[in-house]
């Protein structure tokens, strides 16, 4: 669950560093983009299946 | 349940429409919204497991009022839908809920809990591969084209351009450029011109094929069922200023507000999605389809439609993809996708109705059927009765759900015994559902706008501390006691 939490704020962090690095891009779309759509979700995922094989 | 069966309460077609709505505009909030949405129901399945949630007419109340909120607001969009595509707000209210309810109270039908959520999205999927034919283009590559455009302009083959379309509710629509709009049908329009640093409005009444000339930092106030043509070539009012613009979204977000919506459907979701018993697998496999599906969609509507969110309610941007594809070689049109879109968000709703139907049942006992049909029969008359943006009422039950029923269940643990008379959960819910409600009606200071928006952000902590004391002081009694 903390895992999924920190999932969930680290943007609202990111976006506040100098340099604004979350606005880089990959292959056409930005940092933040790839970790909304597709880093932060199969993270939650793979973490949600440990944490539930686990129990 | 299962774990399909169970994650269907989530993905509504209210809050699909907004994700879809909010990357199609390069909503400033677009990418939280995205991520918020799909870990907010994973979240919800790492919920500590309890045993019962105590019965009680307060709690009975309360999740039926977070029902009706929910369900009215995928029923408006689902009405807004029908406006869009020439049919009748109440035909599509009334079918959808009959609908829902035959299935729901049949008992045969709830053999299969996952039917519902699998057609939803299996039609909604096929749209998207089918824009992805149509278009010879992988999701990442419509982003970056989307993302390369000079401007966010109307193209020639723009419904908007051709035949003019319908404003579902009133809306203002900021000009960046100058522009000539046409209206289609008679209609007053409010003009709000910046002359020189004074502001002069001007009321204009239009007949058919009437002209009006808008120049850059004009607004139009447009009346709910009007309808305007617009220059093809010209920007989209209200689009990001450029496709890099559209893409970058997310500097100018407000942290709180930021910070709210992150709270909101994270406690949002805990309170609507119980922790699964089995299939976890398959309920992930529907949060990461919900992210990557509802960013390709938008990524595809701003491509092929940049002015997906004109007509004033986010379905627009689901149904645009359909509408501004071209007849694909096995010639399939834009109206049969649009139709395979309408079944897909009907069974969304079944199934999203489905799930709110075991939540009022836990509450309910044996009198859920009375129960469960007087809420969806108020939800699909003020559905009917008031045109409201689906984004307030599925907020706002959203906001009460988290502040009175999940707040005060993850505080209480699995037992937290009685006080006064009352189990201590119901005492949080009262807390949370009493502020949430003062805190929403209230007129705050400018700074503490933020919190009167999302009263979530006051209420769960306050209605979480509240049943903690309550622990805390049990505790000390019993501690006494001995």
């Amino acid at each position: 669950m903390i895992v999924l939490v920190l999932l969930l704020v680290l943007p609202l962090l990111a976006l506040a560093l100098p340099g604004s690095p979350a606005l880089m891009r990959v292959a056409g779309v930005t940092l933040l983009w790839w970790y909304a759509a597709v880093a932060a979700p199969l993270t939650a995922a793979i973490s949600v299946v440990v944490a539930r094989a686990v129990r | 349940m299962t774990g399909l069966g169970t994650l269907a309460v989530w993905p509504g077609p209210a809050l699909l429409a907004w994700v879809v709505a909010a990357v199609a505009a390069g909503a400033p909030v677009a990418p939280l919204l995205v991520l918020a949405v799909a870990l907010a129901p994973l979240l919800a399945l790492l919920q500590p497991a309890r045993a019962t949630a105590p019965r009680h007419p307060v709690t009975l109340a309360l999740v039926a009022i977070v029902a009706a909120l929910v369900l009215s607001a995928h029923l408006a969009a689902l009405a807004d839908a029908a406006a869009l595509i020439g049919a009748r707000r109440w035909h599509a209210i009334v079918l959808a809920a009959a609908l829902t309810l035959l299935v729901t109270l049949m008992p045969g039908a709830r053999r299969w809990p996952g039917v519902a959520p699998l057609i939803g999205g299996a039609a909604l999927l096929g749209v998207l591969l089918a824009a992805a034919v149509s278009t010879g283009l992988a999701p990442w590559a419509a982003w970056a084209d989307a993302a390369a455009r000079p401007a966010l302009v109307f193209s020639g083959q723009s419904p908007w351009v051709i035949e003019g379309e319908r404003f579902v509710r009133r809306t203002t629509l900021a000009f960046d450029d100058g522009q000539r709009v046409v209206a289609v049908a008679p209609g007053t329009f409010r003009v709000v011109e910046h002359d020189g640093g004074r502001r002069v409005v001007r009321d204009w009444r239009l007949g058919a094929g009437d002209a009006l000339t808008l120049r850059p930092g004009d607004t139009l106030t447009v009346e709910a069922g009007s309808r305007l043509r617009f220059e093809p070539g010209k920007r989209v009012p209200g689009a990001p200023a450029s496709g890099p613009a559209w893409g970058d979204a997310a500097p100018d977000a407000s942290p709180v507000r930021s910070l709210a919506l992150l709270a909101t459907l994270a406690l949002g979701a805990c309170a609507l999605v119980p922790a699964p018993a089995r299939r976890v697998i398959a309920a992930v496999f529907i949060a990461l389809g919900l992210s990557l599906g509802a960013s390709s969609w938008g990524a595809y509507a701003t491509l092929a439609a940049p002015e997906a969110g004109l007509a004033g309610s986010p379905i627009e941007a689901l149904l645009s993809l359909p509408r501004a594809m071209p007849a694909t070689a096995r010639g399939v049109t834009g109206g049969a996708l649009i139709a395979v879109v309408m079944c897909g968000l009907l069974a969304l709703f079944v199934a999203a109705a489905e799930g709110l139907r075991h939540a009022l049942r836990d509450a309910a006992g044996t009198r859920w059927p009375a129960v469960w049909t007087a809420v969806m029969g108020g939800a699909s008359v003020v559905s009917i009765i008031s045109v409201v943006d689906p984004l307030t009422p599925l907020m706002t039950g959203l906001g009460l759900a988290g502040a009175a029923l999940a707040a005060p269940r993850l505080a209480a643990g699995r037992d937290a015994g009685r006080r006064l008379g009352w189990p201590v959960e119901v005492i949080g819910a009262v807390l949370g559902a009493a502020v949430f409600a003062a805190v929403a009606v209230a007129n705050p200071p400018a700074a503490l706008e933020s919190l009167a928006a999302f009263p979530v952000l006051v209420a769960a902590p306050v209605a979480f501390g509240g049943v903690r004391l309550l622990r805390a002081a049990r505790g000390d009694a019993r501690s006494r006691a001995r």
